[in-house]
């Protein structure tokens, strides 16, 4: 588990789903903070972005979970808040979004040979006309189409053919957009023209979630915008934060850490109307007295990640809950072996 | 073994504990505009709030808590991945 205040990796034993157990921390250099990560397990490769060092992306041998062997690292020209890794059987990418460090907003790492990262691409959004920061990125599992978030803006989609990287354009060759100011995350719901958005406020009005339809690539367009109660804003706890943040779309369903509101789970069968059908908002037992966004001991952060059916996710303040949903479409639910928000791994 | 990654910058070996470091706050993002939504416009997904009074906490529906790890305090856990 990454840190963005502490400048260690948390490990944690989870043989025993039941029973998860802190086995050890890897320490960083001073003025680290590590905060992302993701894994190819088929590589045993760790790939993590540190988003104050100076060697921002650095990659690990994990093959032994108890003695990771550092392979690569680089330092690259604006410091990464967000990162999406692709693999397939050819290729290995790291696409880094820079968030406030930016321009350039995106950048496209790389990773064929993980003991040597190497910048082989770059976007940033003033060169299309578009306002920064670049948040957050997907891309599906071809490789050929990114999602971005343009946190003052909206959603933008690229086609990727690179090292080059095309924004799609309306007809009038300006660039098409689906407006969602504090755009977060965008994630895609597979085999269908929709995206799932989640922006990122920490006052209120706090803004949910929306879902845009992408049936006509030169105008994306927003289609639902949904929230919890809470999102109403009315008769809240101080500092509660009800913000929705990062997805794991998983068929028809889709999870979400939403900071204060828990994990919500959504089925989007329909994207016009999607429909809650689940949601957990732990006791804060356990949690740290604060954390960036304030004092309610509940702040669901990380992307869900699902695996042999159960459901790990990160609060900022209480650490790791391992779940089981048990709602409609559980029995499929509990057959997947792994599904991940920001990772495509195919070999 | 199941483990959520994490691997030293330098180093390659676990310490018994977490050193208790703590970085200054990262920067909170500034450049979020003011959020032109209006709560009142935001579709409420169904079924509505959780049978406990809003907003709470310890509640679920459709989801069983297995397991839970708070081993820090002090650090602010952010991504998570799983070997």
């Amino acid at each position: 588990m990454g840190n963005r205040r502490a400048r260690q990796i948390n490990i944690v034993d989870i043989s025993d789903p039941t029973q998860p157990e802190w086995i050890g921390a890897l320490p960083f250099p001073d003025g680290s903070q590590p905060a992302e990560l993701r894994v190819l397990r088929g590589q045993h490769l760790l790939v993590v972005a540190d988003l104050t060092s100076d060697v921002s992306l650095l990659t690990f041998d994990i093959s032994d979970c108890s003695s990771p062997h550092p392979l690569g690292s680089l330092v690259i020209e604006s410091q990464p808040h967000e990162f999406f890794l692709w693999s397939n059987a050819a290729h290995t990418r790291a696409f880094v979004a820079t968030d406030l460090a930016g321009p350039p907003d995106l950048l496209v790492i790389d990773l064929d040979d993980p003991a040597v990262p190497v910048e082989i691409a770059r976007w940033s959004a003033a060169d299309d006309g578009l306002t920064g920061p670049l948040h957050s990125v997907s891309v599906n599992a071809v490789g050929d189409t990114a999602y971005l978030s343009l946190s003052a803006q909206s959603l933008v989609v690229a086609d990727l053919e690179l090292p080059s990287i095309r924004i799609r354009r309306q007809e009038d060759n300006s660039p098409a957009l689906a407006a969602f100011p504090g755009a977060h995350s965008a994630v895609p719901i597979a085999e269908v023209p929709f995206v799932v958005l989640t922006a990122e406020f920490y006052d209120c009005p706090f803004c949910g979630l929306a879902f845009a339809q992408l049936f006509d690539p030169a105008q994306p367009e927003i289609v639902a915008h949904i929230g919890l109660q809470e999102n109403r804003c009315e008769d809240l706890p101080d500092e509660a934060v009800f913000s929705a943040h990062n997805p794991l779309v998983v068929d028809n369903l889709v999870f979400i850490s939403w900071y204060a509101g828990g994990l919500v789970a959504l089925d989007v069968s329909d994207p016009f109307q999607p429909v809650l059908i689940g949601r957990f908002v732990p006791s804060g037992l356990g949690a740290a007295a604060e954390s960036y966004v304030g004092g309610y001991p509940v702040q669901m952060w990380s992307y869900p990640i699902l695996r042999d059916g159960l459901i790990y996710i990160v609060g900022i303040q209480s650490g790791l809950y391992v779940l089981r949903y048990t709602g409609p479409g559980a029995e499929a639910v509990e057959q997947i072996a792994l599904a991940e928000g920001n990772v495509i791994d195919e070999p | 073994m199941l483990f959520l990654a994490g691997c030293s910058a330098a180093r390659g070996s676990l310490v018994p504990e977490p050193p208790p470091v703590l970085l200054p706050p990262p920067a909170v993002s500034t450049a979020f505009p003011s959020t032109p939504i209006n709560p009142a416009a935001v579709q409420v997904a169904t079924p509505g709030p959780l049978p406990s009074p809003t907003p709470s906490l310890d509640s679920a529906l459709n989801f069983e808590q297995l397991g839970q790890e708070s081993f820090d305090a002090v650090g602010w856990h952010a991504g998570l991945a799983l070997y």
